[in-house]
C-alpha cells in the first residue's frame, strides 16, 4: 500500500525515487538509533574486558574478538580459574527452552481468548456488558507486587510453585485485560456489513468467529500475540517469586546471575542478551507479515 | 511357589528400603558465588551421603525479596540459605531462620571455624560461618612512587595530601576511588578510630567533636574536591569497576581484591596493587557470611549434613581458589598460605587485628544503611553541610530504632 | 427477519457466558482476590520486622503518606518522567507506524529489527546504558569524541537533573516498539476505500490524514498512549538500574525516586507492608484516574468524528 500518492502509478520516475530515498533515510535514522545500542552489545559479547575498558579511543569492533563468552554460556562443567566461573552453567538451556515454552503458550491462550472476548464486548448486547468490562480492565493498572503475597500462597497452596503450568496461568491472568481492551478495539474496526451477512446466511456465532473475524482480525491478533510474548519474556518479577529450580526457571532470572559480588559480567552478559534476543526476533520476524493489511474489507461476500 | 514369591518380593522391597530412606533432597537458596564451585566435590558428597543438593542461584536482594514473600505466608523458600552480612536484619529479623543450637549441641562446631559469634543472635545460633571478609583499601604502588612516596599513608590527612599530589601532577585525575555510600563513611571513620556504635546501640558516632564527624568532612571533601571520580556520583560504575579501569590510586577494596586487581584481564592497574593497612588507629570492619537452615525447612538433618560438608575444609578450599573468598577456618587459610595462594598474607594478618565490629544484627540495620547512603548522596549533591548530614543520620537511626523496640 | 427470536438470543447468551465466564472467574480469583486482601493489609500496621500481630488501624497509613512531603515530590517526579517520555515516544511510534506502511523491500526486516529494544531484558538494558553513558570509559563518549564533537568525556548522569532526562531517553528507547505494533495495527484497519475516495476527490496527503487517517486511528491511540502512561508513570526498572546503584545496600536515588521506586523501598527494604499497600493502591487509584481520562476523551473524540 503505497500511502501518500495521489495515484498508484508514480507520477515521474525522479518522484518515485526521491520518495524512496525519504523513506530510506528515515529508516536509517531509526535503525540507528534502535540498533546502535544493540550493536554495543554484540560488540561487548565478543570483546575482552580490557577493550572494553579502552579510553579515550574505542574500537567499534574488538581488535581481538574472542568466543569465550558465549562457550562459557553454554558450556556444562565450567573450568574454575580464579574468579572465572561461569554463574550460568547448566542452566542457559533450560531456561531458554522454559521461557520460549512459557511464553508461546501464554500468548497463544492470551491471543485466542482475547479475540473470543474482544469480538463479545464489541458486537454483543447483553445486561451488564459495561459493568463486566470495567471489572476485567479495573485493575489492570495495579502494581504487581500488591497482590504477589496473596498470590504466593494461593499458588504454593495449588502446588503450582515451580512449574511451568503455573506460570503461563499466571501470565495469562496478567496479560488478558489488555489483550482483551486491543482485540476490542480491533474488531471493532471490521465492517459489520460482513458479519450481519453471514448471519443472514444462518452462521451461528461460533462458525461466524471461525470464519469470519479470526480471518479479518490477524492483524490484531499477530499485535497481541507479540506483545504478550514479549510482556513474558522481559519480566522478571513472576519467575523471581514464582520459580525455583532449573526446572521451571527462566531467562531474566538466570540473566541477573551475571551480577557478581563486585562486579558484573558484564561480556557474559551481553553475550546472554544476544542470546536471549534471538528467539524473539525470529518469531517476530514470522509474526510481522500479519501486519501487513491483506483483506479487501471493502467487498461482502 | 507363591509363598517363594512372596518372600523374594519382600526381600526386594526390603532392598529398597535404604535406598529410599538415602534418597533425599535437599534446597540450597544461594547467590551465585555461594554456590560450590567444585562439582566433582559436590558430586562425591551427593553420592556418600545419598542427598541429592538442588542449587537455587539468585542475586542477593533477589533472595531477600524471595524470603520475605514466602516469610509473609509461613513458608521456606528453601531448605538451606546463604547468609551474607544483611541477613541478621532481613532474614532473621523476620523469622526465618532455624535456631541450630539443637544440632550443635549433638555435633558441636569446631573451634577453628572463626566468626560464629557474629551469627550468634540472642542466644540462638543462626548461622555457620562459611567466609570472612575484611574491608580493606589497596592502592597502586606504582603511582604513589611516581608521585614521590614510597610507602602508604599513615593518617587520613596524609591521604588527602597524597591524592592532591597525585591529582596536580597529572598522575591521576581522580586519585580516589571509593563510593558515595555508607561504607566510605564507616571505613574513614572506624580507622579514625571511632567505634560509631555503643552498648545498646548508642549512636556514639553523633556526639560532638566525634572522629566520625571529622570523616564525614574529609568525605566530603573529597567529592567535592574531584578526589573521587563524579562518575561514581552518577552511579553507572562503582568503586571497583572505576579503579580497575584505570581511575584511581587509592581502591576502597576487600580482602582478595588484588586478586582481581592484579589479574591483566580484568584490571588495568596489574601488576602494581597491594594491600594497605588502614591509615589512622587502621580499625575495619568485617562482611562474614554463614549459611542457615531456614525455619519452616522438612529436611533438617539432611541440610545440617549439608553444612557440616560446605564448611568443611574441601570445599572452603575450592571456594577461596574460585572466588578469592577468605575461609572462615583458620587451619584452612594458614594452609592456603602455606601453599602460597593468599596475597598480600602479611597485610591480611596486620589489617586482621584491627577490628571494630558494626552492629548488623540491629533489626533495623538494613533500612538504616540503606539510609545514610541516601543522606551521604543527598550531600554530595547538593553540598550539604558534614555536621548537619551526620545528625540527620543519627535522627535516623533513633527514630528507627525506637519503631522496632 | 424470520428467525426464531428466543433461540437466538439464548444462543447469544449461551455464547457470551462460555466466552466470559471462565475470564471473569480467573480474574476474580487470580487478581482481585489477592488485591483485596492487600487492600486490608493496607488497612493495617503490618511490618515483617516487627513480629507481632498486625493491627487494624483503618485510614492512618494512607493519611501518614499523604501528610508527608515525600509522596508529593515522588509524584511529582513520576509526572516529570511521564511528560518527558510519553510526547517523544508517541511521536516516534506514529513516525514509525507510518513510515512502515510504506511499501519498499527489506520492510519486513526493518519492521522487526525496530523491535529488537523491547526484546531487551530489563536487567541488561540497564547495564547496557550504565556501560554507554559512562564518564570514564563510555561508548557514547567515545563516539563523540572520536567524531570531534567533544574534546572531553562528559560525565553524562552527573546531575539529577541529567540524570531524569536520560531516564526518559531510555524508557522511550526500550518501549517504542511497543506502541509502534499497537498503531501500525491500527493502520491496517482503516479501509482502502475512504482513502481512495479522498483522493479521487482531490485531497492532499496531509488532509487524508488529518481527517481519515487520525481520527479512525484514535481508538489504538487511546491504547497505546494509556498504557503508555502507565508504563511511565510505574517506572521502575531502568531507574533501578540506570541510577539506584542496585547495590545489596538497597539504597535508592534520592533524586530519581519515582512512585515505584519508593512503594519498592516501603514494601521490600522496610518491610512496611501496610504502609506499602496503602501506597500502592494510591498509585492505584492515580493511574486507573488518568487512565480513565485519557480514554473517555480520545473515544468521545473518536465517536464524535
Amino acid at each position: 500500500m503505497i500511502y501518500f500518492n495521489k495515484s498508484q502509478m508514480p507520477l515521474s520516475f525522479n518522484h518515485y525515487y526521491i520518495r524512496r530515498i525519504w523513506i530510506y533515510l528515515f529508516c536509517a535514522i531509526a535503525l540507528l538509533w534502535a540498533i546502535g545500542p544493540i550493536y554495543w552489545i554484540f560488540v561487548s559479547s565478543i570483546s575482552t574486558r580490557m577493550e572494553l575498558y579502552a579510553t579515550p579511543i574505542k574500537s567499534w569492533f574488538p581488535s581481538e574478538p574472542t568466543w569465550d563468552a558465549y562457550i562459557r554460556l553454554f558450556q556444562g562443567g565450567g573450568k574454575y580459574r580464579g574468579g572465572d566461573v561461569s554463574p550460568t552453567e547448566g542452566l542457559m538451556w533450560k531456561s531458554l527452552f522454559n521461557t520460549l515454552f512459557v511464553s508461546i503458550v501464554s500468548a497463544a491462550f492470551v491471543t485466542f481468548l482475547s479475540t473470543n472476548a474482544g469480538y463479545v464486548f464489541a458486537r454483543m448486547k447483553f445486561k451488564g456488558k459495561g459493568v463486566i468490562f470495567f471489572f476485567l480492565m479495573l485493575m489492570m493498572p495495579l502494581p504487581l507486587w500488591v497482590s504477589i503475597i496473596a498470590l504466593f500462597f494461593m499458588i504454593s497452596n495449588a502446588g503450582l510453585i515451580d512449574t511451568l503450568t503455573g506460570m503461563i496461568l499466571l501470565f495469562i491472568v496478567f496479560l488478558l485485560p489488555l489483550g482483551i481492551w486491543l482485540m476490542s478495539t480491533f474488531v471493532r474496526e471490521i465492517n459489520p456489513e460482513i458479519e450481519e451477512a453471514a448471519i443472514v446466511d444462518g452462521c451461528n456465532r461460533w462458525q461466524l468467529m471461525r470464519w469470519i473475524i479470526y480471518p479479518l482480525s490477524k492483524s490484531g491478533m499477530a499485535a497481541v500475540f507479540l506483545v504478550s510474548l514479549l510482556t513474558v519474556w522481559n519480566n522478571f518479577l513472576l519467575p523471581l517469586i514464582f520459580t525455583r529450580s532449573p526446572d521451571s526457571q527462566m531467562l531474566t532470572v538466570v540473566l541477573s546471575l551475571f551480577v557478581g559480588q563486585y562486579e558484573v559480567a558484564w561480556e557474559d552478559m551481553a553475550a546472554a542478551a544476544v542470546v536471549t534476543m534471538l528467539p524473539p526476533f525470529l518469531i517476530a520476524l514470522f509474526f510481522q507479515r500479519f501486519l501487513i493489511r491483506g483483506m479487501t474489507l471493502g467487498a461482502v461476500k | 511357589m507363591q509363598s517363594i514369591k512372596n518372600a523374594l518380593l519382600s526381600v526386594f522391597l526390603l532392598a529398597l528400603i535404604p535406598a529410599a530412606l538415602h534418597a533425599e533432597k535437599i534446597t540450597f537458596l544461594t547467590p551465585s558465588w555461594g554456590a560450590p564451585p567444585d562439582k566433582a566435590l559436590l558430586e562425591s558428597f551427593q553420592k556418600e551421603s545419598g542427598i541429592t543438593v538442588e542449587i537455587q542461584s539468585v542475586q542477593n536482594k533477589d533472595l531477600f525479596s524471595r524470603t520475605q514473600i514466602a516469610a509473609a505466608t509461613s513458608q521456606s523458600p528453601a531448605d538451606v540459605i546463604f547468609l551474607t552480612q544483611e541477613a541478621p536484619s532481613n532474614l532473621v529479623a523476620i523469622d526465618m531462620m532455624l535456631s541450630l543450637n539443637n544440632l550443635q549441641s549433638k555435633d558441636p562446631l569446631e573451634n577453628d571455624l572463626t566468626g560464629q559469634e557474629f551469627w550468634n543472635i540472642g542466644g540462638e545460633q543462626f548461622g555457620v560461618p562459611v567466609y570472612a571478609q575484611l574491608v580493606m583499601m589497596d592502592y597502586n604502588t606504582d603511582r604513589l612512587k611516581r608521585a614521590g612516596f614510597n610507602t602508604p599513608p599513615s593518617s587520613w590527612s596524609e591521604l588527602k595530601s597524597m591524592a592532591k599530589k597525585l591529582k596536580s601532577s597529572g598522575i591521576d585525575k581522580h586519585p580516589i576511588a571509593m563510593k558515595s555510600s555508607d561504607w566510605s563513611w564507616y571505613l574513614m571513620a572506624l580507622s579514625m578510630g571511632d567505634p560509631m556504635f555503643g552498648n545498646d546501640f548508642k549512636p556514639i558516632f553523633a556526639n560532638k567533636g566525634s572522629k566520625s564527624r571529622v570523616a564525614m568532612k574529609m568525605l566530603l571533601e573529597f567529592f567535592s574536591e574531584e578526589l573521587i571520580s563524579p562518575e561514581i556520583v552518577a552511579g553507572t560504575v562503582n568503586q571497583h569497576s572505576i579503579f580497575w579501569s584505570g581511575t584511581g590510586t587509592f581502591h576502597q577494596g576487600w580482602q582478595g581484591s588484588i586478586r582481581i586487581g592484579n589479574n591483566v584481564k580484568k584490571s588495568k592497574q596489574a601488576p602494581h596493587v597491594a594491600y594497605m593497612v588502614l591509615p589512622g588507629v587502621g580499625n575495619t570492619w568485617s562482611f562474614p557470611a554463614a549459611i542457615g537452615i531456614a525455619k519452616y525447612s522438612k529436611n533438617v538433618e539432611a541440610s545440617w549434613k549439608f553444612i557440616r560438608w560446605y564448611t568443611g575444609k574441601a570445599n572452603q578450599k575450592s571456594i577461596y581458589k574460585a572466588f578469592g573468598l577468605y575461609p572462615s577456618r583458620s587451619s584452612v587459610a594458614a594452609e592456603l598460605n602455606d601453599e602460597g595462594l593468599v596475597d598480600g598474607y602479611s597485610q591480611i594478618l596486620a589489617q586482621s587485628k584491627k577490628v571494630n565490629e558494626l552492629p548488623r544484627q540491629a533489626l533495623w540495620w538494613g533500612p538504616f544503611t540503606a539510609k545514610v547512603s541516601e543522606q551521604i548522596l543527598t550531600a554530595v549533591q547538593t553540598g550539604a553541610d558534614s555536621d548537619k548530614t551526620v545528625d540527620k543520620i543519627a535522627a535516623i537511626w533513633n527514630e528507627l530504632k525506637s519503631e522496632y523496640e | 427477519m424470520p428467525i426464531d427470536r428466543n433461540r437466538g438470543t439464548r444462543q447469544d447468551l449461551v455464547f457470551v457466558a462460555v466466552i466470559l465466564l471462565p475470564l471473569i472467574i480467573l480474574v476474580g480469583i487470580l487478581i482481585y482476590f489477592p488485591a483485596i486482601d492487600s487492600l486490608i493489609t493496607s488497612f493495617t500496621n503490618e511490618n515483617l520486622r516487627i513480629r507481632r500481630l498486625p493491627k487494624f488501624i483503618g485510614l492512618k497509613n494512607y493519611s501518614k503518606l499523604i501528610e508527608n512531603s515525600e509522596f508529593w515530590i515522588v509524584t511529582a517526579r513520576s509526572l516529570l518522567v511521564v511528560s518527558l517520555t510519553l510526547p517523544l515516544e508517541l511521536l516516534i511510534s506514529l513516525g514509525l507506524a507510518l513510515l512502515l506502511t510504506e511499501v519498499f523491500p527489506g520492510r519486513a526486516m526493518v519492521r522487526t529489527l525496530i523491535l529488537l529494544p523491547w526484546m531487551l531484558p530489563p536487567i541488561v538494558n540497564g547495564f547496557l546504558w550504565g556501560w554507554l553513558l559512562n564518564g570514564e570509559y563510555g561508548a557514547l563518549n567515545g563516539l563523540l569524541y572520536q567524531m570531534g564533537i567533544i574534546d572531553e568525556y562528559v560525565t553524562w548522569l552527573r546531575n539529577p537533573d541529567t540524570q531524569i532526562i536520560w531516564v526518559a531517553v531510555v524508557q522511550t528507547w526500550t518501549r517504542f516498539a511497543f506502541p509502534t505494533i499497537i498503531l501500525l495495527a491500527g493502520l491496517q484497519s482503516i479501509p482502502k476505500d475512504l482513502l481512495d475516495a479522498a483522493k479521487v476527490d482531490g485531497a492532499s496527503s496531509w488532509q487524508s490524514f488529518k481527517n481519515i487517517v487520525l481520527p479512525l486511528l484514535m481508538p489504538s491511540f487511546a491504547v497505546a498512549l494509556t498504557i503508555e502512561f502507565i508504563a511511565a508513570f510505574q517506572i521502575f526498572d531502568v531507574i533501578w538500574t540506570l541510577t539506584a546503584g542496585g547495590s545489596a545496600g538497597g539504597a535508592i536515588n534520592p533524586f530519581t525516586k519515582t512512585l515505584m521506586l519508593y512503594n519498592y523501598e516501603l514494601v521490600f527494604r522496610d518491610l512496611r507492608i501496610g504502609l506499602g499497600a496503602a501506597l500502592s493502591y494510591l498509585i492505584l487509584f492515580l493511574s486507573l484516574g488518568v487512565a480513565i481520562v485519557f480514554v473517555t476523551r480520545l473515544y468521545n473524540q473518536a465517536v464524535k468524528s
